[in-house]
């Protein structure tokens, strides 16, 4: 599946107007993801899950700017995430559905915190960008 | 059979009381179509779904969206008894509308979305969780008389 140039657009004009609340988003989307999928805390058996965990703030702020800096290299997402890629394939393995999971959550915060954000083409884009940034994180997976 | 707490009957009936069918089917239904746009290979009678704007406007598509997510609310009216409220319509989605049950899924999760947009804060974490769970077993209900 293909950016288009106008997911492009609406991908880094979405990520701008999140702006500087990327952090909370990245912890929200955490939050909400333990909640509705419990079996992704099992990639967190060292963290403290209890609701406002530093840990968990902590990592949401590192999920966020993993995205945010995939968005403001939207023509080069493998570039832009191959370290990370390398991470998740030697040492993290996340099992690829569960990025599914994340992707589902960060749309829920969106929508939840940005509802005007979200129209249905911008939903549309940010769905596909994050198929995309799960594609790359697994693409050396085997 | 599906157990349900208290608090989630409580976060389900709650938000269904506050949505309005005709306008959340219909928006589930579009951004389906939109995002997820092989899903229109359903709908080929269905007119005109050429953009978005387009999907959005369309009066099958609002009307069929509002059929859909009514029926969710005899899901929601019988929350004890999901496998025997979707039995016949799990029959008819596979034996005459020969649709892959991945569908239910992708539905489950754009109306969570829409949810979401409509009741922003109020949709919390333990709101979503419930939400999340009730569209995955109205999937599984509506896949299990497949064959």
């Amino acid at each position: 599946m293909v950016l288009s140039a106008s997911d492009k657009a609406n991908v880094k004009a979405a990520f701008g107007k999140i702006g500087g609340q990327a952090e909370e988003y990245g912890a929200e989307t955490l939050e909400r993801m333990f909640a509705a999928y419990p079996q992704t805390k099992t990639y967190f058996p060292h963290f403290d899950l209890g609701k406002g965990s530093a840990q968990v703030k902590g990592h949401g702020k590192k999920v966020a700017a993993a995205l945010v800096e995939a968005a403001n290299n939207v023509d080069d997402i493998a570039g832009a995430l191959s370290k990370l890629s390398d991470l998740h394939a030697q040492k993290l393995r996340v099992d690829p559905v569960n990025f599914k999971l994340l992707g589902q959550c960060f749309l829920v915060v969106v929508a939840s915190r940005n509802p005007a954000l979200l129209t249905p083409e911008v939903h549309a884009s940010l769905d596909k960008f994050l198929c995309a940034v799960g594609t790359v994180l697994t693409a050396k997976y085997r | 059979m599906v157990h349900w707490t208290a608090e989630e009957k409580q976060l389900i009936s709650g938000l269904w009381g506050r949505l309005s069918v005709e306008e959340c089917g219909a928006e589930a239904l579009a951004r389906l179509l939109i995002v997820y746009p092989w899903t229109q290979r359903f709908f080929g009678d269905f007119g005109n779904l050429s953009s978005p704007t387009a999907i959005i406007g369309n009066p099958k598509v609002r009307a069929h969206g509002r059929k859909v997510l009514t029926s969710f609310g005899e899901a929601i009216k019988n929350l004890d008894n999901l496998k025997g409220t979707y039995s016949q319509l799990s029959e008819l989605h596979c034996d005459k509308l020969h649709v892959d049950p991945e569908n239910f899924r992708l539905l489950g999760d754009i109306l969570v979305i829409v949810l979401a947009t409509h009741f922003t804060k109020d949709f919390t974490p333990a709101c979503q969780a419930t939400w999340q769970k009730l569209v995955g077993v109205v999937a599984h209900a509506l896949a299990r008389k497949y064959h």
